[in-house]
C-alpha cells in the first residue's frame, strides 16, 4: 500500500471515528429561521422560542453534535467519494455522516436570529451562564462572529468554536425538576 | 428441500409492521402546534422538555394544555423509570418524537403478511404432495 494510501486511510478512519460519536437519541430536527409572525410576538414568547431553541440544540450536543470548518467538510467530502465507491463495490453502500453539523448549524442560526430579534424589540435582557454576559451582549457577540463566519473568512475552526462556546453558555439552567 | 423459509415470514412480518409505524420528530412553538400534532391516546412520544428531561410516555390521554400517560422503559439517558404516571404540560415541550400506528398502513401490511404467510403454507403443501 502507497503512502498515500495510507495516509488517505487513516484520515478517513479519523473522520470515520469523529462521526461515530455522534449518535440521535430522538430525531434531530433542522430548525428554520424564526418566521414574520414569531418576530411579531410577546417578550416572553420570544424567550420561550429561545428556551425551545437551546434546548433541541442542547439535545444535539448532548448527542455528540459538533459543526464541521469548511475544511473538515471538504475532507469528508473527498473521503466519501472514496468511500462510497469501495463499500458500493463490496454491496454494502456507506458514506460518512457530517455528525450532527447540518441541525446544529440551523439551531445555531435560528437562535442568533431569535436573539436579534429580541433586543431589536427591546426585551428584558437575561443573564447567561457565561460571567459578565447577558443575552445582549452575548447577541451582540454572535452577531460579529456570524459577520465573519458569513463573509471572507469563511468557516473557519477557531470561529466555529467560539460561537459553540458562547451559544454553551446561553442559558442560567434551573435546578432540576423533582423526580414524582 | 422444503419450500416454506420461517425467515421470509419473519422478515415480511418485520418489514409490515415497520411500514404501519411511522416515527417523527417536532418542534412545537406553542399550544396550538402541539395540539395540532394530532397525538392522541395509545400514541408513544418522547419528548425533550426545556428544563432538559427527557421522557418516554404512551399517552393515556390529552387534555387541553398537556399530555398525560404513563413512563414507557426508558431509553439511553432517560432517567424516570418504566410505568410512572406523567404530565407534561404543551408549553415545556422544545422536542417531541411521535411514533403513529396508521390503522389504513397497519391494515396494508396485515394484508400483506397473511399473503406472503398463505403463499409460503401452499408452497410447503405442494412440497409435501409431490411424488
Amino acid at each position: 500500500m502507497g503512502t498515500a494510501h495510507r495516509a488517505f486511510a487513516i484520515f478517513a478512519g479519523a473522520l470515520s471515528l469523529a462521526a461515530c460519536g455522534y449518535e440521535q437519541s430522538v430525531l434531530h430536527p433542522r430548525m428554520p429561521l424564526p418566521t414574520l409572525a414569531e418576530s411579531e410576538v410577546s417578550c416572553p414568547q420570544l424567550d420561550r422560542a429561545i428556551d425551545r431553541a437551546d434546548t433541541v440544540r442542547w439535545v444535539i450536543r448532548d448527542d455528540g453534535g459538533d459543526l464541521e470548518s469548511e475544511d473538515e467538510m471538504a475532507g469528508r467530502y473527498l473521503a466519501n467519494v472514496l468511500i462510497v465507491a469501495a463499500t458500493l463495490a463490496a454491496g454494502m453502500p456507506d458514506y460518512l455522516r457530517d455528525g450532527g453539523h447540518g441541525v446544529l448549524d440551523a439551531v445555531d442560526v435560528r437562535i442568533i436570529a431569535l436573539l436579534l430579534i429580541k433586543r431589536e424589540r427591546e426585551c428584558r435582557a437575561r443573564p447567561t451562564a457565561i460571567a459578565g454576559l447577558d443575552d445582549y451582549a452575548m447577541a451582540a457577540a454572535l452577531q460579529a462572529l456570524q459577520a465573519r463566519i458569513e463573509g471572507d473568512e469563511g468557516r473557519a475552526k477557531p470561529m466555529l468554536e467560539e460561537r459553540t462556546r458562547l451559544l454553551d453558555g446561553l442559558r442560567v439552567m434551573p435546578p432540576p425538576a423533582p423526580s414524582p | 428441500m422444503r419450500a416454506t423459509c420461517p425467515g421470509a415470514i419473519l422478515l415480511a412480518c418485520a418489514l409490515g409492521l415497520a411500514a404501519a409505524c411511522s416515527t417523527q420528530s417536532h418542534t412545537p412553538g406553542n399550544e396550538l402546534e402541539a395540539m395540532r400534532l394530532e397525538i392522541t391516546g395509545g400514541d408513544h412520544i418522547r419528548v425533550v422538555t426545556t428544563r432538559r428531561e427527557r421522557i418516554g410516555l404512551k399517552i393515556t390521554e390529552v387534555r387541553g394544555d398537556r399530555f398525560v400517560g404513563v413512563t414507557l422503559r426508558p431509553r439511553k439517558k432517560e432517567t424516570r423509570p418504566k410505568g410512572q404516571p406523567v404530565e407534561v404540560p404543551f408549553e415545556e415541550i422544545a422536542l417531541l418524537e411521535v411514533t403513529h400506528r396508521g390503522q389504513k398502513a397497519l391494515t396494508a401490511s396485515t394484508i400483506a403478511v397473511v399473503t406472503v404467510a398463505a403463499y409460503q403454507v401452499i408452497g410447503e403443501i405442494g412440497v409435501m404432495r409431490a411424488p
